[in-house]
């Protein structure tokens, strides 16, 4: 699939860190290596809340997840994340498998528009 | 290193036993009140900050109250001798996502001072009381203790020269604000994603430090 960075990524955020670390790609590929890591943790804990059937911890894992893809440009994973999460608090949306797929699909979308970006320079 | 079993205090360099559990403090530095390896005499301060945060972590209650003794007695000397040894500022960060810890330990990598993590809020808390750090920087929302919390009671008993700085979780920025503020009494408040610049501009100004900006090359 190709992906465009814009609808993916927070190009300026990336940018800002990039500044910010003094151009060191290293130092972004291993931020996003971490946060990519951190999120799928936090999809098995979705997953995990869904067997007990706790939406208000589903929607907790959401806000989590949407708040550390911002730090990282992950825009496209941070707006599913935090539209799941209000739908949720709101009482329109019980949340099932499918809400996190859909995010572990923006995930792995962030995760290889920012590798081509990060490894391109 | 192995620091499971509390009084198995390893030296860092000479991995000796039990080497800090009986020696005195460091001289080399008034701010971390770290100890000397009575083996090797190697001084705990150049211990990498994870080392250290471990060992005051595992430490036994009467090593924690001595050093809380004498960096009270400290601070009274240093209040009246003007001219004695600055201390190094010490920041303690706190937040359940690891992205954080990694962009603020880079932006605050040339401040001069320590950084010390925690990942939920009754640890942070802990760590706070045990280290007593001139600046908390904590997420409002955390597991086990929130971060507003802390704050509060932190702020409950007033140590001069102590800031805390709550940064908001995303979205809710306004209302966190004024809470944060007016409930809570904190110092400052930042705004999720974390900003390099705002962060920086923050710590300068709360801890008197002159920070290295970087500019991408």
């Amino acid at each position: 699939m190709t992906t465009v960075a814009g609808e993916v990524l927070d190009v300026s955020m990336l940018e800002e860190l990039r500044s910010m670390s003094g151009g060191d790609a290293a130092f972004l590929i291993d931020l996003f290596e971490l946060y990519v890591s951190q999120s799928r943790e936090l999809l098995r804990q979705m997953h995990a809340s869904l067997r007990t059937d706790e939406p208000v911890a589903f929607a907790r894992l959401a806000h989590a997840l949407a708040g550390s893809s911002l730090n990282v440009g992950a825009k496209e994973v941070a707006e599913i994340s935090r539209a799941i999460e209000l739908a949720v608090i709101g009482g329109s949306l019980h949340p099932d498998a499918s809400h996190v797929e859909k995010i572990g699909e923006a995930l792995q979308r962030a995760h290889e528009a920012a590798e081509t970006r990060l490894t391109s320079g | 290193m192995n620091l499971a079993t509390p009084d198995l205090y390893r030296c860092p360099r000479c991995i000796a036993l039990n080497a800090a559990s009986l020696n005195e403090w460091c001289l080399c530095t008034t701010r971390d009140r770290t100890l000397v390896c009575r083996e090797c005499g190697h001084c705990f301060c150049s211990a990498e900050e994870t080392w250290k945060q471990t060992f005051w972590t595992v430490a036994s209650p009467a090593l924690v109250e001595r050093r809380r003794r004498d960096r009270e007695q400290h601070s009274v000397t240093a209040s009246v001798e003007p001219d004695s040894v600055p201390r190094r500022p010490l920041i303690l960060l706190i937040d359940d996502d690891r992205t954080v810890h990694a962009i603020v330990r880079r932006v605050l990598q040339s401040f001069g001072g320590s950084l010390i993590h925690a990942y939920d809020g009754e640890e942070g808390l802990r760590l706070a009381r045990v280290a007593d750090p001139e600046l908390v920087i904590t997420d409002a929302l955390l597991p086990k203790l929130d971060g507003r919390e802390i704050a509060a009671e932190l702020k409950r008993v007033p140590r001069p020269g102590r800031h805390v700085v709550v940064m908001t979780a995303i979205y809710r920025g306004l209302r966190y604000r004024n809470e944060a503020f007016r409930t809570f009494h904190v110092d400052e408040f930042l705004e999720k994603p974390v900003s390099a610049t705002k962060l920086r501009e923050l710590v300068e100004r709360m801890l008197h430090v002159q920070l290295e900006a970087k500019a991408a090359s």
